[in-house]
């Protein structure tokens, strides 16, 4: 067992994970999510844990929430703790992980805590009017809605590989199928490809159905370093490899409109320091905010070559019970994105499939697994870890 | 919430007169106007207007869009003849009729309007 | 060489005296969308079935967006640069706003320096004649070298009104390039004739115009006036009616019905008003400032060397008549843009119509 420098391989390992069930909570309020999810975490570690006396650290992701770790502070009883906000739009909640996870790999820290949070139906004029310019006070010639960032994406893809609508259909009644199995998902029922094509159109070629909701949500992880990780479990799950990468934040000024530039280079740090290759991915949870984006996501992240993620859905590999089930949780799509707690909500989702607790939707076998998130209209941030129950 | 006044101002030669960067170096035209070229990372850059005429690169019709604006909206990149890319809106185009590779013109047009202030930009229009 | 004059007599220049100012390029701009006056008809259950077409603003387009266009297409086919302007003057009635000018906002688009002058002209369907007027002052007293004069308009009538409002009123611009050197039309001499007229106005609460259209508004509003300016004109140059090639004016109400009347009395025939009526009488409507350079440019598309142009305008009791004759450089700038963007066109049916002049109100709930 190798320990490197510039590496995070077989130094971090998560303990603890938990979150609360992602819907729609008028009667929770942004503090009351953040405990509950914290509660649930403390109460995962196996071995227990004293958070007061033993959590040295905390990385708080939120997008839209209180601005400083204050509310944190004061909601779990950490006061006096340092307390770090991270903010990069939805791939929020991976980057706080990230960042939690370089400072226990940098020996700085031992116990830390990964929060993250995300209140989204308070505000008034729903998602649309919050987001409909990416930068509120830029003049509106630059508006976009997120849909639409994403749909040039998916026009541009049809063009070039004959890519059909029916093909995004699918991979929303893929991550359909598994939300109804996950009571922590928003959205619990099973849909049709019909019921796609005839839901209203968002942004062509988008429909309704191929869009995530607006969901709120919180969760939590507890993050230490791998040699410490018995104390708290004797089944922990280690971070193997983690990647971020960035693209141009206009539009216009990037380079492809089929290819997510920035997953295919966070995904090529990950394998790099996992020292690992896309075939040894035993399952994925992959940044569907829209049916297009996981589509291409399955082509960036190396599942299959470019311009095949068509024909990826279509033989059905990444159903669970495939070769390479992708959302098991249900993904963004039906399990929901509460856009700074998404990222956090992925990697406790995949510590529960690594250690065999993921009831009906559990992957059989799962030893290593990937989670890639995805931030800012159209990608311009793309997050990337890979986690595995054993040391390589 | 409305454009910011010093905003709106200072990218006003960009939005009406389509001012952009051109690298000196290695010849890459970037708008809106900026200091660093986003490809070599060299701080020669010149003063552009980019060319009036171009191809739509990809494309989407919005039919949900923030309170106040036209549906269904047209939103596509487009290179224009010179080689620089732009992201706007299309004007007078039935959805029907948009597609890759469409070759479209740069027009002047109300954008929106907040608290009675107009605020005016480019948008592109079909040859036709 | 100036002299005091009093008031009721009008100086006798000779053609050859003086600076020159005239046309160095001109651009229109006639929106895309027409709607046909028989579904005008039809939306309203009216009985008649008129012809024709009239133009409409796309939802995104005002009397500014039209005048960057037009004056484009005109600072194009003049072969100057914008930064060359030292005038930029814009006559409409229907700016957006009230206090707020729209000369900055074009003149910014058109790349005219900051130095240039801006004016805004309003007040009726004459003011763009009005910054004819000044801009070719300007020039002649050498204060400016290229000057843009715009006229622009978007008019929205009542939906549904009885005067006959709705099957005229439309949207549309034209711009000159005004300059010294290189012209292919003089504008030779300019009289005006005016009094206090009231036929259509708007009020600063007013969302439509308001009209008192009858046989009396007709012959001593439009027609005394126009007649007068244009007899002032001939007077004040020495001219007669058969110098004059083409004659084009403000589309007045009903074109035909007044400008038939008109002509014998100014001593023109049909032959004179056909060229640079019918194509705002058929296809374009009364674009209020606009509608008299629009003629003038149909006119202007097809005239030949030498060719002399009676132009007068019209609007709340003033009238400007001008005599503008073609010099023999228009050969090599010959365009046929008034031809070309009525050509392109679409038809949009009458709820269209109603949303693209925003004659709705849309209301949201408070969440």
């Amino acid at each position: 067992m190798s320990i490197e420098i510039r590496s995070l391989r077989n130094k971090v390992a998560v303990v603890g994970a938990g979150m609360i069930p992602f819907g729609e909570h008028y009667d929770k309020s942004f503090e009351d999510m953040l405990a509950e999810a914290y509660i649930n975490c403390i109460n995962s570690v196996d071995k227990g844990i004293d958070p007061q006396k033993e959590i040295e650290a905390v990385w708080y992701g939120t997008v839209m929430g209180p601005a400083t770790g204050a509310t944190v502070a004061e909601v779990t009883g950490l006061v006096g703790k340092p307390i770090t906000r991270v903010e990069n739009a939805c791939a929020t909640g991976s980057d706080a992980f990230r960042n939690a996870c370089m400072a226990v790999a940098a020996g700085l820290y031992d116990v830390v805590l990964v929060i993250s949070c995300e209140k989204m139906l308070d505000r008034p004029g729903g998602l649309i009017e919050a987001i409909g310019r990416a930068v509120p006070h830029y003049p509106w010639v630059y508006a976009i809605t997120m849909p639409s960032a994403f749909a040039l994406y998916a026009t541009r893809h049809m063009h070039e590989f004959g890519t059909k609508i029916e093909h995004f259909a699918m991979i929303a009644v893929k991550n359909h199928k598994h939300g109804a199995l996950n009571p922590y998902s928003h959205i619990r029922r099973e849909i049709k490809v019909e019921d796609v094509l005839k839901s209203p159109i968002v942004s062509w070629p988008l429909h309704l159905l191929d869009c995530c909701p607006i969901t709120d949500g919180a969760a939590a992880v507890i993050v230490c370093r791998a040699d410490l990780a018995k104390k708290y479990t004797d089944a922990p799950v280690y971070v193997q490899g983690s990647g971020l990468a960035t693209n141009p934040f206009l539009i216009h000024l990037r380079k492809s409109y089929v290819t997510m530039e920035p997953t295919v280079e966070a995904a090529r740090q990950a394998y790099k320091m996992a020292k690992i290759e896309p075939k040894d991915i035993d399952f994925a949870e992959v940044h569907d905010c829209f049916t297009p984006t996981e589509l291409i996501s399955y082509e960036d992240l190396g599942f299959c070559k470019k311009g095949e993620g068509g024909k990826f859905i279509e033989e059905g590999i990444p159903y669970l019970g495939g070769k390479l089930p992708v959302n098991p949780s249900g993904g963004l799509k039906s399990h929901g994105h509460p856009i700074g707690a998404t990222g956090t909500a992925q990697i406790v989702e995949i510590f529960w499939q690594l250690r065999n607790e993921a009831g009906k939707r559990q992957v059989e076998g799962a030893e290593i697994g990937l989670q890639h998130n995805i931030g800012g209209a159209g990608p311009q941030v793309s997050c990337v870890h890979i986690l595995s129950n054993k040391l390589f | 919430m409305a454009t910011a006044f010093p905003d709106f101002w200072r990218l006003s030669p960009s939005i009406y007169r389509l001012e952009a960067s051109k690298c000196k170096k290695c010849g890459k035209i970037m708008f809106p106007t900026r200091k660093i070229c986003i490809e070599c990372g060299s701080t020669d850059l010149e003063k552009v207007e980019v060319a009036r005429k171009g191809k739509i690169v990809t494309y989407t019709i919005s039919y949900i869009m923030p309170r106040g604006a036209e549906t269904p909206a047209i939103y596509a990149v487009v290179e224009m003849e010179d080689g620089a890319r732009l992201t706007g809106y299309l004007t007078e185009c039935d959805p029907k009729e948009v597609k890759v590779d469409m070759p479209v013109e740069i027009v002047f047009r109300r954008i929106s309007e907040e608290e009675g202030r107009v605020e005016y930009g480019y948008k592109f229009r079909p040859i036709r | 060489m100036t002299f005091f004059l009093p008031s009721h007599v009008i100086p006798v220049i000779k053609l050859s005296d003086g600076p020159k100012a005239g046309i160095v390029g001109y651009g229109v701009y006639i929106p895309w969308c027409r709607i046909k006056l028989s579904d005008i008809a039809e939306a309203w259950k009216l009985p008649m079935k008129p012809p024709g077409e009239k133009t409409v603003p796309y939802y995104d387009e005002d009397a500014v967006t039209m005048a960057v266009e037009a004056a484009l297409n005109a600072i194009k086919h003049a072969k100057i640069d914008g930064s060359e302007l030292g005038a930029v003057y814009v006559g409409t009635t229907s700016s957006p706003y009230l206090e707020k000018q729209v000369s900055t906002i074009i003149a910014e688009v058109v790349g005219a320096s900051a130095s240039a002058q801006r004016i805004d002209f309003t007040g009726s369907a004459r003011a763009s004649t009005a910054a004819l007027i000044a801009c070719v002052n300007a020039i002649r007293s050498g204060e400016v070298n290229y000057g843009l004069v715009i006229g622009t308009d978007v008019l929205v009538p009542p939906p549904g009104d009885r005067e006959g409002m709705e099957f005229t009123m439309s949207a549309g611009a034209a711009a000159l390039v005004l300059g010294k050197d290189s012209i292919i039309a003089e504008i030779e001499g300019f009289a005006t004739y005016s009094t206090d007229f009231t036929e259509r106005w708007k009020n600063v609460e007013d969302q439509v115009p308001r009209v008192s259209l009858s046989r009396f508004s007709r012959e001593f509003g439009y027609i005394m006036h126009v007649e007068k300016a244009c007899k002032s004109l001939y007077e004040k140059l020495n001219l007669k009616p058969s110098d004059f090639k083409y004659a084009v004016f403000t589309e007045p109400p009903d074109p035909r019905g007044y400008l038939m009347r008109l002509a014998p009395k100014i001593g023109l025939t049909p032959a004179h008003i056909m060229a640079g009526m019918m194509p705002i009488a058929q296809f374009i409507g009364d674009c209020g400032c606009a509608s008299v350079l629009i003629a003038l440019a149909a006119v202007l598309d097809m005239a030949k060397p030498r060719e002399r142009i009676l132009m007068a305008s019209y609007g709340s009791g003033c009238s400007d008549a001008f005599s503008i004759k073609v010099t023999d450089a228009i050969e090599a700038k010959r365009q046929k843009i008034v031809n070309t963007y009525i050509n392109k066109k679409t038809y949009i049916d009458y709820p269209t119509y109603l949303r693209f002049l925003k004659l709705y109100q849309m209301m949201y709930g408070m969440r």
